[in-house]
C-alpha cells in the first residue's frame, strides 16, 4: 500500500517558521510513511495547531491537551533527534 | 475567456501582518476586501517574529521617537528615506498602543507600562548609550500581532482565498493595475480577481539563499510579480544576514541572547566584537557583526574542525537566567543544534534573514517608478507594504524590531490611501483580456510532457549558487561568475518538467511558481550587487571596501530586461533636519 504523505498533507506541512519547515520536511521525508491509518489521522489533526503551540510541542516545551496527539508528537522529535 | 471571476473594490495578496493591518483599515472603512494568501493566513511568516517591535515609549530606559529615527537612518547606512523613516518613528507608540487596545497582549513592568526590552543599534540621544525600545509579547509578538488582525478581519467581514496561489498582476494599455489570477490550490483552478487597487503583501525572499532563517514559503513572489509587470525592483543587492544562525542549519538565535549578556569569541576564546566595535560590541548593528564573524572565520580565527563558524557563549550568564529568560533559545539549541548552552556555546554562523529591496514604495504604500514625466511615478491601483517592499525605511540595514513596525504603520497608511482612491475610483475599469491571457500561459507552460530538468534540483542549486557568490563577502569576480552561473540556471529552467500532472493540491506546480520567481529574483539580486561598486551597509565589496557617499547614495532599481538605473535617496525628512551622511561607528 502507498503511504506517502499526500501532496495536502505536504502543502499543509508548509508552515510559517523555519523550524517547522525542518521538523516536517524530514519527518515527511523519512518517517511518515510508517505511521498507522490512525496515526495519520491524528497528524493531520496535529496540523490544524498553531504554529507557536507546534513548536512548543515539539521543542518539548509542552504537550498536546488532546492526548491522541502526543504519540506522533513524539515520533516527529525522534525522528529531528535520530538525524544530525 | 472562460475563467471564474470575482469583483472587490480592493485585493490585498498576503496575510502576513502587514497585509492585513492594510486589510482590516480598509474593511473597517466598509470596502469589499479579498485577501488571497497561499497557506492559512495565521501561517503567515509574520508568525516567526519573537523579538518584538520597536517604538520609542520609553517605559524602561529614556527614550524619543527622534532618536528612534536617528538609529534608523544611520542603521540604514544613510540608504534609508528620511521622509518615510520620520513617518514610521512617530507612528511608532501610537501603533503599539493601537495593537494593545486590539488585544496584543504585551509583556509588562512591575508598574503596568509595557516592557521593552534593548535590541542591536538602539541609542539613547542620537548615538550615546543604549535604549530600550522594542516591546514584545512573550517570545510570541509575531504570533499574536498575526492572530488578533486575522481575527478582527473576520470580524470586520474580509473575504478570505485561504490557499490560493497568486500567478500574475493583469494589467490595461494605459498602466492601471485590475487585479490578479490566482490559483485555488486545492482544485488546480484558476481565478480572476479583478479589484480597483491591489495591495502586494507576499513578504520577503529569504528562499533564495541555501542557509536562511525563513519559512519555505518565502519566495518573494510578490516582487517578481511586479517586476514581470514591468516595474523595477528596487535595492535588491542589500541583503540581511543575521549574525547569529545556527551554524550549518540557518535558525535564528534571537539579539535577545545578546541583549541579556551573551557574547562571540572566536577560537583563541576572544571577544572579537571588542575590536571591530569598541561601544556596542556584540550589539552593533546586524551588518557589522554577520561581517565581523566572516572576516575571523576567513582569517583562519573560526572555530570548529573545519574553522567555519565562531562560538555564542552563554554560560557565563548561569543556569538560572537561560533557563528563566532565554528558555527558547535553550531548545533550539538542543534540538538542532544538539548542544546545552547551559553547559557549552553555540555555534553560529551568518544566515540570510531580510530583504531589505524589493517593490518600490512611496509613504502611502503607492508602487513608484521613474517615468519620462517624473521619477516617481505612480502606478495606478498599485500598491505595496511588508517585507516585499521597499518603502524605505531599512535602507542598506534592518534594526532589529523594526520590520513588524513597519508592516503595521505602511499597512495602516496604505490602508488609508487605498480608501480614498476608492472615493475617487468608483467602479472597475474594462478587463483586460490579454493581459489575463499572458497570466493564464504561465499555467499552461508546467503542462508539458516530456522529459526535462527536475524543479527541486534546480531550486538547491540556485540556493547554492547564491550563497557562494552573493552573500556576505562580495567581490567583482565573484559577482561576475554569480550572474552567470543564475543565467544558466535560469537557462535550464526552460527544460523543467513536472512529475506530476494531476490538479488536486499539485504542490509540485506551486513550487515551480515559486522556482520561478526566485530564478528571477536571484538574478535581480547578483546584478544589482555586481553594479554597486562601494560597500553599504548589507552590502560588503572587498575590492570597494569603503562607503561612497558621493557616487553611490542612491537608490539602485533592476528592470527585468537586465538594466539598473538609479534614484536619489530622500534625504529630506518630513518636519526635522535631515541626519547628513556620517561614518558608522558602534
Ligand atoms: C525568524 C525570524 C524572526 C523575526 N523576528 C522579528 C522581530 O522580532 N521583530 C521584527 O520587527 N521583525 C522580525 N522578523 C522580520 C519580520 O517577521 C518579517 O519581516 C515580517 O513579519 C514580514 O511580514 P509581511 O506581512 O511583510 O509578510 P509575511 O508575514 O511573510 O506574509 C506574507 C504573506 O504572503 C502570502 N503569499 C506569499 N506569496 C504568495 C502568493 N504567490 N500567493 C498568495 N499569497 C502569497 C503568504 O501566504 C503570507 O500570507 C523576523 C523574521 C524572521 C525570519
Amino acid at each position: 500500500m502507498n503511504n506517502l504523505p499526500s501532496s495536502k498533507i505536504y502543502w499543509r506541512c508548509r508552515r510559517g517558521m523555519a523550524e517547522l519547515d525542518m521538523f516536517f520536511q524530514g519527518f515527511l521525508n523519512n518517517d511518515y510513511q510508517r505511521l498507522s491509518k490512525t496515526e495519520r489521522d491524528d497528524f493531520e489533526q496535529l496540523l490544524t495547531c498553531h504554529d507557536n503551540d507546534l513548536l512548543e510541542y515539539l521543542m518539548g516545551r509542552t504537550t498536546p491537551s488532546e492526548s491522541n496527539l502526543i504519540n506522533v508528537v513524539t515520533k516527529i522529535r525522534q525522528s529531528a533527534n535520530s538525524k544530525t | 475567456m472562460n475563467i471564474e471571476r470575482r469583483k472587490f473594490d480592493t485585493l490585498v495578496i498576503g496575510a502576513g501582518g502587514g497585509g492585513l493591518r492594510a486589510a482590516l483599515q480598509m474593511a473597517q472603512a466598509e470596502a469589499k476586501v479579498a485577501v488571497v494568501s497561499k497557506v492559512f493566513p495565521t501561517r503567515s511568516h509574520t508568525v516567526a517574529a519573537q523579538g518584538g517591535m520597536n517604538a520609542a515609549l520609553a517605559n524602561v530606559l529614556p527614550d524619543n521617537w527622534h532618536w528612534h529615527m536617528y538609529d534608523t537612518v544611520k542603521g540604514s547606512d544613510y540608504l534609508g528615506d528620511q521622509d518615510a523613516i520620520e513617518y514610521m518613528c512617530r507612528a511608532a507608540s501610537h501603533l503599539v498602543v493601537e495593537l494593545e487596545h486590539a488585544g496584543v497582549p504585551f509583556s509588562r513592568l512591575d508598574n503596568g507600562k509595557i516592557y521593552q526590552r534593548a535590541f542591536g543599534g538602539q541609542s539613547q540621544d542620537f548615538g550615546g548609550d543604549q535604549a530600550a525600545r522594542t516591546c514584545a509579547a512573550a517570545d510570541r509578538t509575531g504570533h499574536a500581532i498575526l492572530h488578533t488582525l486575522y481575527q478582527q478581519n473576520i470580524r470586520s467581514k474580509t473575504h478570505f482565498f485561504d490557499e490560493y496561489f497568486s500567478i500574475d498582476l493583469v494589467k490595461d494599455d494605459e498602466g492601471y493595475i485590475l487585479g490578479a489570477v490566482v490559483l485555488n490550490i486545492e482544485t488546480g483552478e484558476p481565478l480572476l480577481i479583478e479589484a480597483k487597487t491591489t495591495l502586494i503583501a507576499t513578504g520577503g525572499v529569504g528562499q533564495l539563499f541555501r542557509t536562511n532563517t525563513n519559512a519555505r514559503i518565502n519566495t518573494g513572489d510578490g516582487i517578481a510579480m511586479t517586476l514581470r509587470a514591468g516595474i523595477p525592483v528596487q535595492d535588491m543587492e542589500f541583503f540581511q544576514f543575521h549574525p547569529t544562525g545556527i551554524a550549518g542549519k540557518g535558525m535564528l538565535i534571537t539579539e535577545g541572547v545578546r541583549g541579556e549578556g551573551g557574547y562571540l569569541i572566536n577560537k583563541d576564546g576572544e571577544r572579537f566584537m571588542e575590536r571591530y566595535a569598541p561601544h556596542a560590541k556584540d550589539l552593533a548593528s546586524r551588518d557589522v557583526v554577520s561581517r565581523a564573524i566572516a572576516i575571523e572565520v576567513r582569517e583562519g580565527r573560526g572555530c570548529g574542525p573545519e574553522g567555519d563558524h565562531v562560538l555564542l557563549k552563554l554560560e557565563h550568564l548561569g543556569s538560572d537566567v537561560i533557563k528563566k529568560r532565554l528558555p527558547g533559545i535553550r531548545d533550539m539549541a538542543m534540538t538542532f543544534a544538539h548542544i546545552d548552552p547551559i553547559k557549552e556555546p553555540i555555534p553560529v554562523f551568518p544566515t540570510a534573514h531580510y530583504t531589505m529591496g524589493g517593490i518600490p514604495t512611496n509613504r502611502y504604500g503607492q508602487v513608484v517608478m521613474p517615468t519620462e514625466q517624473s521619477a516617481e511615478e505612480t502606478i495606478p491601483g498599485l500598491y505595496a507594504v511588508g517585507e516585499c517592499a521597499c518603502v524605505s525605511v531599512h535602507g542598506a540595514n534592518r534594526l532589529g524590531g523594526n520590520s513588524l513596525l513597519d508592516i503595521v504603520v505602511f499597512g495602516r497608511a496604505a490602508g488609508n490611501h487605498i480608501i480614498d482612491y476608492l472615493k475617487e475610483n468608483r467602479t472597475h475599469r474594462p478587463m483586460n483580456e490579454s493581459s489575463v491571457k499572458a497570466a493564464l500561459a504561465r499555467l499552461e507552460r508546467w503542462d508539458k510532457k516530456d522529459e526535462g530538468e527536475n524543479i527541486d534540483v534546480l531550486r538547491q542549486e540556485l540556493q547554492r549558487v547564491m550563497e557562494d557568490y552573493c552573500s556576505v563577502f562580495r567581490t567583482e569576480e565573484i559577482l561576475a561568475d554569480g550572474v552567470k552561473k543564475v543565467k544558466a540556471l535560469i537557462a535550464r529552467l526552460d527544460n523543467a518538467r513536472l512529475r506530476d500532472h494531476s490538479k488536486v493540491f499539485n504542490t509540485a506546480r506551486i513550487e515551480a511558481f515559486e522556482l520561478e520567481n526566485l530564478m528571477v529574483l536571484g538574478l535581480a539580486t547578483v546584478e544589482s550587487a555586481l553594479a554597486r561598486k562601494e560597500s553599504r551597509g548589507a552590502h560588503s565589496r572587498i575590492d570597494y571596501p569603503d562607503r561612497d557617499d558621493k557616487h553611490w547614495m542612491k537608490h539602485s532599481l533592476y528592470f527585468e530586461d537586465g538594466r539598473v538605473e538609479y534614484k536619489p535617496v530622500r534625504t529630506k525628512p518630513l518636519s526635522v533636519d535631515s541626519f547628513p551622511p556620517k561614518p558608522r561607528v558602534y
